[in-house]
């Protein structure tokens, strides 16, 4: 069961844009927590993502500005060539640093900062991609008492990302993307989905 | 990640290695870079880390340079000095001959992110003066530091001799200004030997990127102080993804879609 106050991070590479389309496309309008995406993308691929995602959900979604706060039921997507941090005040930081495995917006790094600052109330979702992105992260989630979710590398498109996640973190279980939105459904009100079929 | 108490004592070390108010920037960047830095030098807790970097000098040296990002991708935004040489100074040039541009910079690198804003800077002055922060003068150039192409080799060989740096320490003086570099570009190259701080107006001011290592109260002093000295018509440049304050923007408007340009009215 998610707890209430919950805040929602994914991460992805190659093969995951599809898995979170169907996974926001099943969330309800009224989704009380707020869903903080970063996958890896082109740097000159900007606000056309936004809109992709926009046609997909019920849930407002934007690319945040540094020192925005995190809002519930709102869909955030970390910018192209900017890390994205959770400062201790509850708001979104933005940074130029070099990437990180290869990779600006690095999964590690939000992982990482959401589990420290949201702890038990952090629910990190690790996806398919090519590279091992965001399994130390996860692990940072995991060790802060948040709850690890890793897409099965069967499933996956790309399985490199999710076999690292599970490597390094040992979730207890691993889920399929029908499993992983029925564990975000939890505590929700599932949409009147128009996107059944996705699952 | 290491607690946040034990990072301000890494942080009273680091400011009376450099001169740097920490108070100013984000509470939880400076404590991830820390523990991140730390953990990489194989320290388990960082009071023993503190321990050794109280008495070496290079390991503080690297902890800064590791806190602060590289300066390079705006060097390198063609965009953005396409639309300057096109554009903005022209346009500023119309109606001024003397301009002030103002770059505040972080720490390390100084001196080359400087030589870097002269090989962008058209047209190129004959020669300069570049006046910045007294915290600079202890930052050594390292050439390896930055990877030159072809072309900046050939303009860094003829212009090298011309950067000659002069150092002040009174127009900012209510904010830090270890994060501030302040380069006087003239089309006749004469520089003003100092400024009083009430009274300098700026014509052009990068702050991109910048705002996004302070914390909100110190964006906020930095942004009024920055509002201050830029009169009507004069230019400022932020980043993409960060956000002017309420008031101001009511009183600049953008310039350009992509580049975060703006004019104040």
């Amino acid at each position: 069961m998610i707890e209430k106050g919950s805040r929602i991070v994914i991460g992805g590479s190659a093969g995951s844009f599809n898995v979170v389309l169907n996974i926001l496309s099943n969330l309800p309008k009224d989704y009380p927590f707020p869903v903080i995406l970063v996958l890896h993308r082109l740097k000159h691929i900007k606000n056309s993502f936004v809109d992709a995602i926009s046609l997909k959900t019920l849930l407002p979604v934007c690319e945040p500005y540094d020192k925005q706060s995190v809002t519930p039921g709102q869909i955030y997507i970390a910018p192209a060539n900017y890390h994205l941090y959770i400062e201790p005040d509850q708001t979104f930081a933005l940074s130029v640093e070099d990437p990180v495995n290869y990779s600006r917006p690095a999964i590690d790094i939000t992982f990482s900062s959401a589990g420290c600052v949201w702890q038990e109330k952090c629910v990190a979702v690790l996806l398919s991609g090519a590279n091992a992105d965001g399994a130390l992260g996860l692990k940072t989630v995991k060790s802060c008492g948040g709850t690890i979710l890793v897409q099965s590398p069967q499933e996956a498109i790309v399985n490199v990302m999710p076999t690292a996640g599970i490597k390094e973190a040992k979730p207890e279980k691993i889920f399929t993307t029908p499993q992983i939105i029925d564990y975000l459904l939890q505590g929700a009100k599932p949409r009147d989905s128009i996107n059944k079929k996705w699952k | 990640m290491f607690a946040l108490k034990h990072i301000k004592g890494t942080l009273a070390i680091l400011s009376e290695h450099a001169g740097i108010d920490f108070n100013q920037f984000r509470t939880g960047f400076l404590q991830r870079k820390i523990s991140l830095f730390a953990t990489a030098c194989n320290y388990e807790d960082l009071g023993t880390f503190n321990e050794v970097l109280i008495h070496s000098k290079s390991l503080a040296d690297r902890l800064i340079q590791e806190i602060f990002p590289s300066e390079r991708e705006l060097f390198r935004d063609a965009d953005l000095w396409n639309f300057l040489h096109q554009h903005l100074l022209p346009d500023l040039l119309f109606r001024k001959h003397n301009l002030q541009v103002y770059f505040p910079l972080l720490l390390h690198n100084a001196d080359l992110c400087a030589f870097l804003f002269l090989l962008n800077f058209k047209p190129r002055p004959e020669s300069l003066k570049i006046t910045v922060s007294p915290l600079f003068e202890k930052i050594k150039w390292d050439k390896n530091a930055y990877s030159f192409n072809k072309k900046e080799k050939k303009l860094l060989e003829k212009h090298a001799e011309q950067l000659n740096f002069t150092h002040f320490d009174d127009i900012f003086s209510e904010t830090d200004d270890s994060l501030l570099l302040q380069i006087y570009f003239h089309p006749n190259i004469t520089v003003e030997e100092k400024l009083e701080s009430s009274d300098t107006s700026l014509d052009l001011v990068f702050v991109r990127n910048k705002l996004l290592l302070l914390n909100p109260y110190a964006q906020q002093t930095f942004l009024e102080e920055i509002d201050a000295r830029l009169t009507s018509g004069k230019y400022l440049i932020i980043g993409a993804k960060e956000q002017l304050s309420p008031n101001m923007q009511k009183t600049y408007k953008s310039i350009h879609p992509t580049l975060h340009i703006y004019q104040k009215l």
